[in-house]
């Protein structure tokens, strides 16, 4: 009897999985059609339909950001560039289109360059996203260990711990360094992932506020495409931003995008 | 029918074309005899040219152009003889007086050329000033008075037209003096009313205006003419001497009438040598100012640098010396503001030239100072000044921001010509959109590999450490190498020594004291597995051999009695393995 509610319980949920699947590639084919054919509204409409779903990719977001920008959407489409950076963030198209808006927009910001040893290693960080480099910490002090510790669990037999201390003392270092650098840099990306709240200016043109209320003096403007920086201290109509950390005021929270 | 036609209309058009006669052109003037103040008419007529031929007329240097050209046309037929006359007409005043001559001209007109003769015209007596003056028959007349009549290039002065007048002047129309070749002109806004006074001229009381004001600069040394100006004045007249023509019946009349300015010469005299370098054309009087809106910022914020300079002179014409500021800074091009009035007496105010100066990096920087050079008609010499600015001190600053929409380099143009690239045909790694540590899957097999890693690890090191503590798994574990150390040092005829080994060896593996190795004891650890108990049956008769054997004479113990309890220890530590 159990068998074969088992059975049963496959022969429905498989199924389902499967169309499942099917249905979401065929909508982002659809997506994808209307884009070629320059109906750009309605691939909009259906990669937000895949938005919503709950569940999101690299590709969606960056096909979501080109038909934003064919739209003349230049803050909405580096939003979505924006959040598919930080699931692939090397991709060489996607930062060629950022890098191509962002010379578009009217607020450019060229900052200066920084230590080269610091944009090394901002490159290689962002290499990976922060879970890439949380799985990457795991499975690394998992060979660690195990290398760290195995002539010690094959003395329990036998009696060759020495020759095969000597042969792994290399590889246990080189895998001890590994790990350590893996800890410091998750831990960084992780600061990162969670400590930077940003977001795009969507609107044309925005007025930063010195208070959360439209009469409040306006203390500077900005412009579709800008990227600032959320400070957590918001209320429901309301963001509190800063521009590069030089200034900071409120803005509407429909003027902006967040990443 | 249609060459009948033909023919008809070739001869009616064949005489007509023959009665037209060839084109010619004259030139004139309505009076030869004329005086410095007189204008007149210069006319060029094109007799039987279907349209003004075109051409330019240059009546310098002894003519001055009052207005004109104004174009006349007439057509006539006279004893069916078509002809038309096309008229150019040119007013114009003299420059100077002699025996001056409008020069011939030729110009072309459907492939052929035509030449005007020259025109000869006598003017006579130039009124410079009013003292000069030897007689005065006009009742309204004006002077050109200057400031002053010795001046250099670049020097500002004022210039009035005054008018002299005994009539009833009632109005007066007197255009702005637009521009004067080698000078700039500013002319001075002027009442309607001007202030009237009277004067006495060679003994005559005349009314006097002033009616226009300019200041005049020039900009290049020798002659600098202010060419003659039409006046328009309408002056009340009355008509005959009859009673009906007083006043009072309406007797009186407006009429207007032309007076035209003499012409006025100044002789401009060049710049004299030694300009200093940091001379830009400057002439008049000035003081100068400099200064800096702060001097402590942070590198890569803005400071201005200003330079101020007031006075009189020829504000307008000059700019400031170039500043060589140290490449360390950004220079914009400086944004000037001028407060600048021109007055009765000249052109007085200031010029400011702010420079937007960006520190590229930290320190102290002496900026240098502003320097300015001028030539003071007054003192009759080039002056300079200078004015040093305070130290700067620039702090370090970590961030740069620089907000400029015009910055793109040539490669960032050429790059704004792309388009984005193509958009992914198929998803890959779907993920939930919120990045949720808990949901990864992937993150979960290897958060357990570790975790049976790490609960392997500790299990086995429990283990591990609680054998390395144990005396019993210490005794066992050196059970055979001692057994076989003692053997080695036993001569194979010390039944004692060998016997010694094996007890010390069973003592050790099944953990007794020497005096506890009995047959019985050893069977009840001994291993239940059937090999085991074949082993133990030998080792029970080598057991009872060694104890029948210590009281037997050494000659009838065995050769290889030793041989037999090394094989022995060898079976009991296969068995234990």
């Amino acid at each position: 009897m159990r068998q074969r509610i088992l059975i049963l319980f496959i022969l429905i949920s498989v199924p389902v999985f499967l169309l499942g699947e099917s249905e979401r590639e065929k909508l982002f084919s659809k997506a994808n059609q209307a884009y070629e054919a320059g109906q750009m509204q309605e691939a909009l409409e259906r990669y937000l339909d895949l938005l919503y779903s709950g569940e999101v990719s690299f590709q969606l977001y960056y096909n979501l950001g080109n038909a934003y920008y064919r739209m003349g959407k230049i803050g909405r489409a580096i939003q979505y560039w924006e959040k598919a950076a930080l699931l692939q963030p090397q991709n060489g198209d996607l930062n060629h289109n950022l890098e191509l808006a962002r010379l578009k927009i009217l607020d450019r910001v060229v900052l200066p360059k920084a230590f080269f040893l610091f944009e090394y290693y901002w490159d290689f960080r962002s290499s990976a996203d922060m879970l890439s480099w949380l799985k990457r910490t795991i499975w690394l002090a998992f060979f660690t260990l195990f290398f760290w510790f195995l002539p010690y669990w094959l003395i329990l037999g036998k009696n060759i711990r020495s020759n095969l201390n000597h042969y792994l003392k290399i590889p246990k270092i080189i895998l001890l360094i590994l790990f350590s650098a893996s800890i410091l840099i998750s831990i960084d990306a992780i600061r990162y992932n969670y400590g930077n709240h940003q977001a795009i200016v969507i609107s044309n043109e925005v007025q930063v506020k010195s208070a959360p209320l439209i009469s409040s003096n306006t203390l500077f403007i900005l412009h579709e495409g800008s990227k600032v920086n959320l400070i957590l201290d918001e209320n429901k109509e309301w963001y509190k931003i800063s521009y590069y950390g030089d200034k900071s005021g409120w803005v509407r929270r429909e003027d902006l995008g967040e990443i | 029918m249609k060459r009948i036609l033909f023919r008809f209309i070739v001869t009616l058009l064949l005489p007509i074309s023959f009665l037209k006669s060839e084109p010619r052109v004259t030139a004139s003037v309505d009076q030869h005899l004329i005086t410095m103040k007189s204008r007149f008419t210069f006319s060029i007529e094109f007799e039987d040219f279907s349209s003004f031929p075109g051409f330019s007329y240059d009546f310098k240097p002894d003519f001055m152009l009052i207005s004109g050209p104004s174009r006349s046309t007439q057509f006539s037929i006279v004893n069916g003889r078509s002809s038309s006359k096309k008229v150019l007409s040119y007013t114009l005043a003299p420059l100077r007086e002699g025996e001056l001559t409008i020069p011939s001209f030729s110009f072309s007109y459907r492939g052929k050329t035509y030449t005007t003769d020259a025109v000869k015209v006598s003017v006579q007596g130039q009124i410079v000033n009013p003292a000069a003056r030897q007689s005065r028959p006009e009742q309204a007349f004006i002077e050109v008075i200057p400031a002053k009549t010795n001046i250099v290039s670049g020097e500002a002065v004022s210039v009035i037209f005054k008018l002299y007048y005994q009539v009833q002047v009632v109005n007066y129309s007197f255009d702005p003096i637009s521009a004067i070749e080698g000078a700039l002109i500013e002319n001075i806004q002027q009442s309607r009313n001007p202030a009237v006074s009277e004067e006495n001229i060679q003994g005559q009381i005349y009314n006097a205006a002033v009616l226009r004001r300019i200041i005049i600069t020039p900009t290049q040394s020798g002659k600098l003419i202010i060419p003659p100006q039409r006046v328009r004045l309408e002056v009340k007249s009355q008509r005959g001497g009859s009673f009906f023509d007083d006043p009072f019946f309406g007797g009186a009349f407006t009429q207007s009438k032309d007076i035209i300015t003499p012409a006025y010469t100044f002789d401009v005299k060049p710049l004299p040598p030694g300009r200093p370098e940091t001379f830009t054309g400057a002439v008049g009087e000035y003081s100068l100012s400099a200064g800096l809106d702060t001097n402590s910022v942070q590198a890569n914020q803005a400071i201005t640098y200003s330079i101020t300079v007031s006075g009189n002179g020829n504000l307008k014409i000059f700019t400031f010396p170039k500043i060589t500021f140290p490449k360390t800074f950004q220079v914009f091009e400086p944004k000037v503001k001028e407060n600048i009035r021109v007055q009765d007496n000249g052109i007085s105010g200031s010029k400011t030239w702010e420079f937007v100066l960006i520190p590229d990096e930290s320190g102290q920087f002496e900026l240098p100072p502003a320097t300015f050079s001028y030539y003071s008609p007054r003192q009759n010499r080039y002056l300079s000044i200078e004015k040093s600015v305070p130290t700067l001190f620039v702090s370090p600053n970590e961030r740069l921001i620089v907000e400029n929409q015009g910055s793109l380099t040539p490669q960032q143009v050429q790059f704004l010509r792309e388009d984005i690239r193509h958009i992914f045909s198929q998803e890959s790694g779907i993920r939930p959109a919120k990045i949720s540590l808990s949901k990864d899957r992937s993150l979960k097999i290897a958060i357990a590999s570790l975790s049976m890693l790490l609960i392997l690890f500790i299990t086995s090191n429990l283990l591990w450490y609680r054998r390395v503590n144990d005396p019993a798994y210490q005794r066992r574990l050196s059970a055979f190498s001692k057994a076989k150390e003692a053997l080695r040092q036993t001569d194979g005829t010390e039944l004692l020594g060998i016997s010694a080994a094996l007890n010390r060896y069973l003592a050790d593996i099944f953990n007794l004291l020497e005096g506890e190795v009995h047959m019985a004891t050893i069977e009840r650890k001994f291993p239940r597995a059937k090999q085991a108990k074949l082993v133990l049956g030998e080792l029970q008769d080598l057991m009872r051999l060694l104890e029948a054997l210590k009281y037997a004479p050494a000659q009838d113990l065995p050769k290889d009695i030793k041989e037999q309890v090394s094989l022995m220890i060898q079976k009991l530590e296969d068995i234990r393995e």
